[in-house]
């Protein structure tokens, strides 16, 4: 476990590629050249307009992940309440100076780039949650009294987005922050109480759904319901990855993206490209990168020694995860089509810069658990 | 939960506790709980985890690998519309579907003010269009509404005229057929929306690069004739239906595929469904006798027969609990010739038990009999084998019942036996090289020509002999299978055979589907009397449009005098002027 460490490394200081997880970053940065690439494709064999910009922000990204991951674990550690106090203002900030795109108020213009702050506050959430959980003791973490301060951590964020509207980032932000509680071990029937008051809730919900959320709920219990609208993604995603086959169309030679049969393709959808292309081996070889990204995270996880720097991990691994399985089950037909980003491969500035530095907080820790393992 | 209390890890403070738990380690030698909570929780995320991801799996496979390649094409349907679909043409380039452009006329209901006034306008320029049926829809408000189909270039210019606003031409395109039913099966038809829906038309949709002209091997000459000959029969002997494949035995093209009832290509809807039915590449029957040729073949090819060899065909043959008999039983030992002309059961069955139950298959097999056939037309039927290979299967097998085939398929290997041995994949796309595998030697195959020559001068097939075309082939007479064994009275009865003899270059099977006897044929219904004899009509008429010479003879009795001396009609015999294709 020791292997990236040598002695010159002292109390967490930095030194540059000193502890650092290589082929954590290596993975991450091959998933992100899978992105381009297919990008690149989507835009019918142009690096203009998506995958010059997703390369341009890989780069940018993965600069900022090992700054990230240069940081002192006491920075992040006692800086988890300010992160995500920061953010929570910077939520707020977008509702009040937030810019509009496709009816949707979720985007601050900074000038330079247009930031989506409910991407980042998820990973302030999992910071907040797991300091929360380091500061009181494992017997007490299921006592009510101790339910409140997670609660608000999560409810408060996912009030602001709900509110945006962002069925997507919402959702995604939900499940993150249950994720963490789960991960944290929280009693079971909190979970089971939950459940049966989300399923209590539902007609309530769905009251105060926007038509089109209704209808892609709808439109996923049966998209033939309407096969030329709402139910067009689904039905012509499916397609895509189907006339895929065993090894693809090749590489920029998919029809049914290409001849803009799917909206969102480089967004969202960007899988069905993928899969057209690259069929069912090239698939599972992504697959298989993403499943490789997982277990890693898992395995350093378990080598955390504190509840901290687990939870953190594993809230971060777990949070990936989620998306990388709706997005997937959404392109495929098996989940309904509430637009969730594949993580590194879809385009989009925020949710690639967010997922790169939560791989660089995973980093910093990492490489300081072993620099303390291998001191001790 | 029993936990023994631990020092509580604390925010902020003590970092050395948050990140070192060795120091806890040493303190109370008892692990952090919180992290080993954490870590069953993790264990059971990681199972979460894999479980989803093999679910992702096998979506994936699902979508990529099993689910049907048509629904791959749904999502085309709108590009292909501006494709213009190629025309399909015979052999010689005439033209069997091609596409013309038709102004249609319509209105967007909500600008039309007075409707009744518009309708009374449009009857004087479109005057077959439907006035009662307009003045319902231009009352109402739908953007678009269709009045009428087919507008001529003035009835074009009249609408234009009107100066209407709310009126709406709209050009197109509609596929035409101008050989109507002949080749019905064959190219098929479209959707009004230019989707494939049968024959070469659906065809077409798979097809990745389109070329204007689509070019089949089909003569529409000889097509024609087909049909008509064979409509002709059908007729003649009340037949429910039938079926004629016309094929080049040396390359495998289909030259013509008649399969009646058909329908008007340019309104498929206006008859009955089940005349779209194609009998010759879909429907799968028991074809009996015409099979006794392919029994013969394999026997001489597995050596274990001898051409001079007997069998006794005297008594019934018991098959476990089966009972083989002949029709028209010879009472003598039959040699493998006379096996085939007289078409003995008997016979046939133990020149199918001479060889060993896997051979039989393997043969089967090679012909192409058990398996779908790869042909241009998407609708092909699948062979019904037997389940298990026992004597009983492999004896009703040897003369071509127990087992159903598409009549294609019986041509096919038919041809194979005929050509020199090779078999041909049918095709309906003209071949630069022809691609065939041997499936019997040349020298059996030339044997089996004789046979078959033998079966239209003396045997069952008389009647499908042309004057100076030589004709070979077997006839064929299986009753229809019925609830609980065969129906007596209803016959499926076939004529698979080829011509010229010396060297067959075209081979044919004509079916007919319960063809009733007639005072002409002493009211029998057996092949001799019916399919042999349109296979003769339609030799008749197909071979000098395809333009194969009528040969002139070797005198009849010293040919018939050397069979008698032989017992086998040498090679030496077939020394008529060579036919020129």
């Amino acid at each position: 476990m020791s292997l990236n460490t040598t002695g010159s490394a002292r109390e967490g200081a930095f030194v540059f590629g000193q502890g650092l997880n290589w082929f954590l970053i290596l993975t991450v940065f091959l998933l992100g050249l899978v992105g381009v690439g297919t990008l690149y494709s989507a835009a019918g064999g142009s690096f203009d307009p998506w995958a010059w910009r997703h390369g341009v922000r890989l780069i940018i990204g993965i600069f900022l992940m090992l700054a990230v991951a240069a940081l002192d674990v006491r920075v992040l550690y006692n800086g988890a309440y300010f992160i995500f106090g920061g953010l929570l203002l910077l939520l707020l900030s977008v509702q009040l100076f937030g810019d509009v795109t496709m009816g949707a108020k979720r985007w601050l213009d900074l000038g330079i780039v247009t930031v989506q702050p409910s991407e980042f506050i998820r990973l302030g959430m999992i910071l907040a949650l797991a300091r929360f959980y380091q500061s009181i003791h494992q017997d007490v973490v299921s006592h009510f009294q101790n339910l409140f301060v997670p609660a608000l951590i999560i409810l408060v964020p996912v009030m602001l987005i709900i509110n945006q509207p962002d069925l997507g980032t919402t959702i995604m932000l939900a499940v993150s922050g249950i994720g963490v509680l789960f991960l944290a071990g929280l009693n079971w029937r909190y979970f089971a109480v939950g459940a049966v008051a989300i399923v209590a809730t539902v007609p309530l919900v769905w009251q105060r759904l926007f038509d089109y959320q209704k209808e892609r709920v709808l439109v996923f219990l049966n998209p033939e319901r309407d096969p030329l609208g709402a139910g067009y993604h689904i039905i012509q995603s499916k397609i895509g990855i189907g006339s895929g086959g065993m090894f693809g169309k090749g590489f920029s030679e998919g029809t049914q993206s290409r001849l803009n049969f799917l909206p969102e393709k480089h967004t969202d959808f960007v899988f069905t490209i993928y899969a057209e292309e690259m069929g069912f081996v090239g698939s599972v070889l992504l697959l298989v990168l993403f499943v490789l990204l997982l277990v890693q995270l898992a395995f350093i996880a378990n080598q955390m020694r504190s509840q901290f720097a687990r939870l953190v991990v594993a809230g971060i691994g777990f949070s990936l995860f989620v998306y990388i399985f709706i997005n997937l089950a959404m392109v495929m037909g098996l989940a309904p089509v509430v637009g969730v980003p594949l993580p590194f491969i879809s385009y989009g500035g925020t949710s690639m810069l967010t997922f790169l530095i939560s791989i660089g907080v995973v980093l910093s820790l990492e490489r300081q658990v072993r620099v303390e393992m291998s001191r001790g | 939960m029993k936990h023994a209390k631990l020092p509580l890890v604390t925010a902020g403070g003590d970092w050395a506790g948050v990140m070192n738990v060795h120091a806890v380690r040493r303190a109370g030698n008892v692990a952090n709980h919180g992290v080993e909570q954490t870590g069953a929780r993790l264990r059971l995320a990681r199972i979460m985890f894999v479980l989803v991801f093999a679910v992702l799996g096998g979506r994936l496979a699902q979508l990529t690998l099993a689910e049907d390649p048509q629904r791959a094409r749904v999502g085309m349907a709108d590009s292909e519309v501006q494709v213009p679909r190629p025309a399909i043409t015979d052999r010689n380039g005439v033209v069997l579907a091609s596409q013309i452009y038709l102004t249609t006329l319509g209105a967007n209901a909500s600008e039309i003010q007075n409707g009744d006034a518009v309708v009374d306008q449009l009857r004087a320029i479109v005057p077959d269009m439907n006035a009662q049926r307009a003045r319902r829809l231009l009352a109402g408000t739908r953007h678009y509404v269709e009045l009428a189909k087919g507008l001529t270039p003035v009835q074009k210019r009249a609408v234009l005229n009107l100066g209407n606003p709310g009126l709406k031409l709209r050009r197109e395109a509609q596929r035409v057929y101008p050989s109507g039913s002949v080749a019905a099966h064959v190219v098929g038809f479209s959707s009004t929306d230019m989707q494939g829906l049968m024959g070469l038309e659906r065809r077409l949709d798979a097809q990745v690069q389109m070329s204007p002209v689509f070019e089949t091997t089909l003569d529409i000459r000889v097509q024609h004739a087909v049909r008509e000959s064979l409509s002709a029969a059908i007729g003649k002997f009340s037949a429910k239906g039938g079926g004629a494949i016309l094929m080049d035995a040396t390359n495998g093209e289909i030259l013509a595929l008649v399969s009646l009832p058909d329908f008007d290509i340019n309104r498929p809807s206006a008859m009955p469904i089940s005349r779209h039915f194609n009998a010759m590449t879909m429907g799968v029957y028991e074809l009996g006798s015409i099979f006794k040729v392919m029994t013969a073949a394999m026997a001489l090819e597995s050596g274990e027969v001898k051409l001079d060899e007997t069998f006794d065909t005297r008594a019934p043959l018991e098959i476990g609990a089966a009972t083989i008999r002949d029709v028209h039983g010879e009472k003598r030992p039959l040699t493998p010739r006379e096996i085939v002309i007289h078409s003995s059961n008997i016979g046939s069955v133990q020149l199918a038990l001479r060889v060993s139950d896997v051979a039989h298959y393997d043969f089967m097999e090679k012909l192409g009999l058990t398996q779908r056939l790869q042909f241009e037309l998407p609708e092909t039927g699948a062979p019904l084998m037997p389940v298990r290979w026992t004597d009983i299967e492999r004896a009703t097998t040897s003369f071509g019942h127990g087992f159903s085939v598409t009549p294609l398929h019986a041509l096919v290997a038919g041809a194979a036996m005929v050509n020199g041995g090779v078999l041909y994949p049918p095709r309906l796309t003209r071949a630069e090289v022809a691609v065939g595998t041997r499936v019997i030697s040349e020298p059996t195959s030339m044997v089996l020509r004789d046979m078959m020559r033998d079966v239209v001068t003396i045997g069952t097939g008389k009647k499908a002999n042309v004057v100076g075309y030589d004709v070979i082939g077997k006839t064929g007479s299986a009753n229809k299978p019925a609830r609980g064994g065969y129906d007596d009275d209803a016959l499926i009865t076939s004529f698979l055979g080829a011509f010229p003899h010396s060297n067959p270059r075209y081979a044919l099977l004509v079916m007919l589907d319960e063809p009733q006897g007639i005072p002409e044929t002493h009211n029998l219904t057996l092949a001799g009397w019916n399919a042999a004899p349109t296979a003769a009509e339609i030799i008749a008429r197909a071979a000098p449009l395809l333009g194969v010479r009528p040969a002139l003879h070797a005198p009849k009795a010293a040919r018939e005098k050397i069979a008698a001396e032989t017992d086998m009609p040498s090679l030496a015999l077939t020394t008529e002027v060579p036919h020129a294709p």
